[in-house]
């Protein structure tokens, strides 16, 4: 569904993903590890658009989608999650998962919308999942760390898309709330591709699948997650890792 | 309790309404063509409301598209008993092709409301594609009112330059000229009319979307939206609005000037928004009343000092209310609403919140 060929990309002189090669299935769920700065974030917003390849190929679906617009890559049904929750903050909750409805986003049609009973009812079901039915006129501003989130995670229901990237979806979340949020990606988009950067183990352990290590910009290893606990090279980096921290 | 059942902006309004339609049978004609020009400023602060107070640009020169919209009226008047002595002056002898439409009223009204929008549509449209930043924006608008104020006083044969445009009758409706008090009714018309589209864009999907694309632009286009699209309609809105708001103008105050047009009514503008708060419905009618009516009053025995107060309270105001009055009277009204309903509900379905926060998650 999704496929990184040689991708590179260079800010100054540094080169902050080099010569990638990854690609993730219809229908799977994958992990992404990698120290701070090892390029994860910058993988993701080379993929919805935010960040232009300096070369390298990005083909999903079929489609080059490299240099595309995020708006672009969103229409095409690729729906991100910010590493910080990136919500609304002087709009209310339900306005927040109204806005990120996927299909009204054309000036006229927005113009003309009449929120249906049918929309009314499934922002009132993605409320209810993400446990915010009760803050729905609540401005996103005055909600906590956690329900920002879930919030976002929200947004992403909404959208509908087809390819879902979430950047530490669970930064700054209690032991509590990182496992019901676990659960929550799990069941929801159980039939979705999703991409998942994190670095919380016990949460990894959860709900992994398939890990990649990203190292420097590079490649580092690939499998299971119980393989890659053992790989001696992922050893090595988060070992050097510790003795820096 | 009718703020309870109407809501507070529809209350406000109702309430403004009456006030503004009964004022005429209390008021004398000079404090009634007052107070039919602060009806056209609250319209024009509609229009800056829309690209400032819900899209999160600050156009800072939004008289430009006033000043277009009643210099077009003005010189369709100016025009009709053949060339206007200004023009005269300046040994021109015929009407210029270029302004030959203006001779028809129905078409200058058109163009009044078009040659804005348009303007505001192309800036937008190359500012916008362009991707600037929003400060870049309110600097090319600051310029352009400079620019457009300059033109005018230059080109004084075609626009009678310094001294602006003198002894316009007020809208002639089958050859004579309307009376005040029907003028002012009619402005007041216009301008409700003018409040009901701002509460209808402002609560459709597309309200939804400039709010987001002025808390963080960003963001919404990763769900689809090409936020330049909407940002170059709503500028054109807005044009055309402040451009409908030159043209009432111009009837009512009986001249136009290059003062009209340029920096120094653009920047009222922006005060009298912060002040009653930007991004709300009600705000631009609180904040055109309260500081008009206010400088009129103390303007008159403190001509100096009042300029100082006024610009200690946008000091103040921005510091403390950066809503402005009307934006903090709504948050507290919307805040206490909302205790209410969670104090209630919390006694209602306690246990059964309880039992749902473990349960869904
Ligand atoms: N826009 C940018 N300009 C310059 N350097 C950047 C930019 N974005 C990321 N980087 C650098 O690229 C490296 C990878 O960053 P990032 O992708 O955020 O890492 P991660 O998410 O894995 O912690 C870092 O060294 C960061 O400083
Ligand atoms: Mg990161």
């Amino acid at each position: 569904m999704l496929q990184t060929i040689g991708l590179t990309v260079q800010f100054g002189g540094f080169k902050a993903i080099s010569d990638l090669d990854f690609s993730v299935n219809r229908g799977e769920l994958r992990v992404i590890l990698g120290p701070n700065g090892a390029g994860k974030t910058t993988l993701m917003d080379l993929i919805t658009g935010k960040t232009k390849p300096t070369s390298g190929r990005i083909v999903y679906n079929g489609r080059e989608i490299a240099g595309l617009e995020p708006f672009e890559t969103a229409k095409l049904g690729i729906g991100r999650k910010f590493q910080n929750p990136h919500v609304f903050d002087n709009m209310t909750v339900s306005e927040n998962i109204e806005v990120a409805f996927r299909g009204f986003h054309r000036v006229f049609k927005a113009l003309f919308y009449k929120k249906s009973r049918e929309i009314k009812e499934r922002i009132n079901d993605i409320l209810i999942t993400i446990n915010l039915d009760h803050q729905s006129e609540r401005m996103a501003a005055s909600l906590s760390h956690g329900e920002r989130q879930w919030l976002e995670i929200g947004m992403l229901l909404a959208q509908d898309p087809e390819l879902i990237i979430l950047d530490e979806p669970t930064a700054g979340m209690t032991a509590d709330e990182t496992y019901k949020t676990g659960e929550l990606i799990r069941s929801v988009f159980k039939d979705r591709s999703v991409i998942v950067v994190e670095h919380d183990m016990a949460f990894v352990r959860q709900i992994a699948d398939i890990v990649t290590v990203l190292h420097q910009g590079r490649f580092l290893a690939e499998g299971p997650l119980s393989e890659i606990e053992r790989n001696a090279k992922v050893q090595e980096v988060y070992l050097k890792e510790d003795a820096h921290a | 309790m009718l703020l309870k059942r109407l809501g507070i902006n529809e209350t406000f309004a109702a309430l403004a309404l009456v006030f503004l339609a009964v004022f005429p049978m209390f008021a004398s004609e000079f404090r009634v063509e007052l107070m039919g020009k602060f009806i056209v400023f609250i319209l024009f602060a509609f229009s800056l409301n829309l690209i400032w107070g819900y899209t999160g640009l600050l156009s800072l020169g939004h008289a430009v598209f006033f000043g277009l919209g009643g210099y077009v009226l003005a010189l369709s008047y100016s025009l009709q008993d053949g060339v206007p002595s200004f023009m005269a002056r300046f040994n021109i002898e015929e009407i210029p092709l270029l302004m030959r439409p203006l001779l028809s009223t129905p078409l200058a009204l058109l163009l009044g409301l078009l040659i804005p929008a348009l303007l505001a549509g192309l800036i937008g449209y190359f500012v916008f594609k362009s991707r600037v930043s929003g400060v870049y924006f309110s600097i090319i608008t600051l310029a352009l009112a400079k620019l457009f104020e300059m033109l005018i006083v230059n080109m004084q044969a075609y626009t009678g330059g310094f001294n602006g445009l003198m002894g316009l009758p007020r809208f002639p409706v089958g050859g004579e000229p309307m009376d005040l008090v029907p003028y002012y009714y009619l402005v007041l018309a216009v301008t409700a009319a003018a409040f009901l589209f701002t509460r209808w864009l402002t609560h459709s999907h597309f309200g939804k979307v400039i709010k987001s694309i002025r808390e963080d632009e960003s963001r919404i286009r990763f769900l689809s939206y090409n936020p330049a699209n909407y940002k170059i309609f709503v500028f054109a809105v807005s044009g055309l609005l402040a451009g409908l708001a030159g043209m009432l103008y111009v009837p009512m105050n009986g001249f136009i000037s290059p003062q009209d047009s340029g920096i120094a009514m653009s920047t009222s503008l922006v005060i009298w928004l912060a002040i009653g708060g930007r991004g709300t419905l009600m705000g631009p009618i609180v904040g055109v009343l309260i500081v008009n009516w206010l400088s009129n009053l103390l303007s008159e025995q403190y001509p100096t000092l009042w300029q100082l107060i006024l610009g200690g309270v946008m000091v103040l105001i921005v510091l403390y209310l950066p809503g402005g009055i009307y934006g903090a009277v709504e948050s507290w009204w919307k805040d206490r609403g909302l205790r209410k309903k969670y104090a209630a509900k919390e006694d209602q379905e306690g246990e059964a919140v309880l039992y749902k926060e473990s349960e869904v998650l």
